[in-house]
Formats: C-alpha cells, structure tokens, sequence
C-alpha cells in the first residue's frame, strides 16, 4: 500500500533548510547504510504509523557502497539513520520542520517547529532506531522519555524499525506549563 | 539570519560532541562542550529567557560547560542568565545543574568545600592530578 510521492531521503534539507549540511549528508549515508544491510532496495515500501494512522510509502535514499558499513558504528548507522528517516516522514505527514537540535538532557533529540491557527508551535521530537525486531516496547520507552521535556508545545516520539522498514510517530498528551 | 546559522551550527555542535563522548575521547569531547556551550551562549544573547528556545540555550550553555569541566563558566553564565532576568523557575533549574556538579565534588573533597568555592576545588583538584603531590609544597 503506498500514499502519494515517494518520500526522497536526498532531500532531506529541503524539508529541513536549517539542518546543517554536514549532519545531513551523515545522517543520510547512515540511513541508506541502514537499509542496505537490512537487504532493502531503493524504492522499499515505508509502513508508517501516525498517531495510529496506518499508510505507507515508497521510500528512496542515494544508494550507499555497503562495504563502507565497517568504518561505522553498528549503533550509529541504526540510530542516526533513524533520524534521518525520522525527520523526513515528519516533515512528510505533520510539515514539522527541525529548529535545532537539544542536548539528550532535554530529553528529546530536536526542536521542531510548525504552524498551527498561523502561530508557531514548538515540538520535542524524541527518535530511535531498531535495525531488527519489534518497535513498539522502544516507541513505550522513547514516549516516556520525551514526555519529560519542558519549554515546549507539543511532545513527539518517532521510532524507526529498519527490518521491514516502518516508522511510527506517537504523541504525547499536551500539557501546559505555567511560567 | 544569525540565529538559524547559530542554530545550524549549535546542532553540528551537539552533535560531534555526543559522539566523541560515546567514543570515550574525553579531551576532545570536553573541547567540544565548550564550543556547544559558547554557541548556545550566543543564542541566549539573541533569544530572550522569556521565549522557549531562550530557555533551552540558558539550561543548555550551562549544561555544556559542566559536561566542558568548565565549572568556573558555569557558575559564570547561571549568575548572569539570572541577573538579566531569567524566571524564578529558571533560576532554579540553572541552580539545581551547578548542585548536582558541586554534589559531585562534595563527595570527593569534603573539607575542602568547606573553604573554597566548588569552581576553585575543582581547579586545584586538577592541577593536583596533573602536577602531582609536590605542587603543594610549592
């Protein structure tokens, strides 16, 4: 089942302009080593979940040379690849656009921002990534550890599991802070 | 726009830092603490304390000198943030980043806390680690 365009992982920071260029082209190498290891083409289907919302789409990155795999961390090619991925259905589903990113005490990877009613709104955007297995006790963990985070509107965590792929988006349950 | 580049970088700034922390290269991931907490430094300069993200750069130069070593510029930057103006809630969370640093050092040098500043122990702790015994009889 596929939902409209594919989504293009190299345009990345056209979805997000204020995404370094340097983080970016990491992020990307990361996220194409990623899938590659997982034996996935470019093209593969993204299942995706939002807010419990299923669809899918196809999925596209500039192809990366898999032998290059060993030169990274195992973890960092899972982990900064979900943040690729992560991002890039963000700005697909929600337009979430990155304002920066948080030191991990903040309890969420990136400041993003949209608009709502013409106001800026402000969103904690904890991401994770799973290379193989289920995402769903990460994505319990990853919601109770943005649900942490202050100084913000709107509070998100975003998994992705790269075995199938799939990319879930959950919210938490806004609250106010007084100040 | 100066922020969005402030922005941009502070994120390659994290960014490098946390990965040279995970790779356990100490001094190199101290180096760049410093640079995040400088950038967030900036931004704190732009953004008021009354907005979000003013908020997130305060908490943030300050974390990022701790995790610097740099506990001088910590003490440094919470007085400030705190005399332009920073909210009692604020002020309070930029107190609690400095405790859980000085709880660190209370365990370690007790009595000297008891005489110097935690900024001042922690300096003469390093230099004690780096020249050795001698340097008190100096």
């Amino acid at each position: 089942m596929s939902d409209g365009p594919p989504l293009d992982l190299s345009s990345l920071r056209n979805m997000h302009p204020e995404l370094s260029p340097d983080l970016a082209v990491i992020m990307v190498m990361r996220a194409a080593l990623g899938l590659q290891r997982n034996k996935h083409s470019v093209g593969v289907n993204l299942h995706m979940t939002i807010e419990n919302a299923v669809s899918g789409c196809a999925l596209t990155w500039p192809a990366a040379d898999l032998g290059l795999a060993k030169q990274h961390d195992h973890n960092r090619i899972t982990e900064d690849g979900a943040e690729a991925i992560a991002l890039a259905v963000a700005h697909k589903t929600k337009t979430w656009r990155v304002v920066r990113r948080m030191q991990r005490e903040e309890c969420a990877d990136w400041l993003l921002e949209h608009d709502s009613d013409g106001k800026r709104k402000l969103v904690a955007f904890e991401v994770s990534g799973v290379d193989q297995g289920s995402i769903v006790v990460r994505m319990r963990e990853k919601l109770a550890q943005v649900a942490k985070s202050s100084d913000v509107d709107h509070r998100c965590a975003g998994v992705v599991g790269f075995e199938r792929p799939e990319t879930s988006l959950m919210s938490v349950k806004e609250k106010k802070y007084a100040r | 726009m100066r922020v969005n580049t402030l922005n941009a970088l502070v994120s390659s700034a994290i960014w490098r830092a946390e990965q040279l922390k995970d790779l356990e290269l100490e001094e190199a991931a101290s180096s760049a603490w410093l640079e995040v907490s400088k950038l967030e430094e900036e931004l704190a300069k732009i953004k008021p304390a009354e907005d979000a993200e003013g908020r997130i750069a305060r908490r943030g130069a300050v974390r990022a000198a701790l995790k610097a070593n740099d506990l001088a510029r910590a003490e440094d930057l919470a007085k400030r943030f705190a005399a332009e103006g920073a909210s009692q809630a604020l002020r309070k969370e930029l107190r609690e980043l400095l405790k859980v640093e000085s709880n660190g050092l209370s365990e370690k040098f007790p009595s000297a806390l008891r005489h110097h500043k935690p900024s001042e122990v922690l300096r003469h702790a390093r230099l004690l680690l780096e020249r050795g015994p001698f340097l008190l009889a100096a």
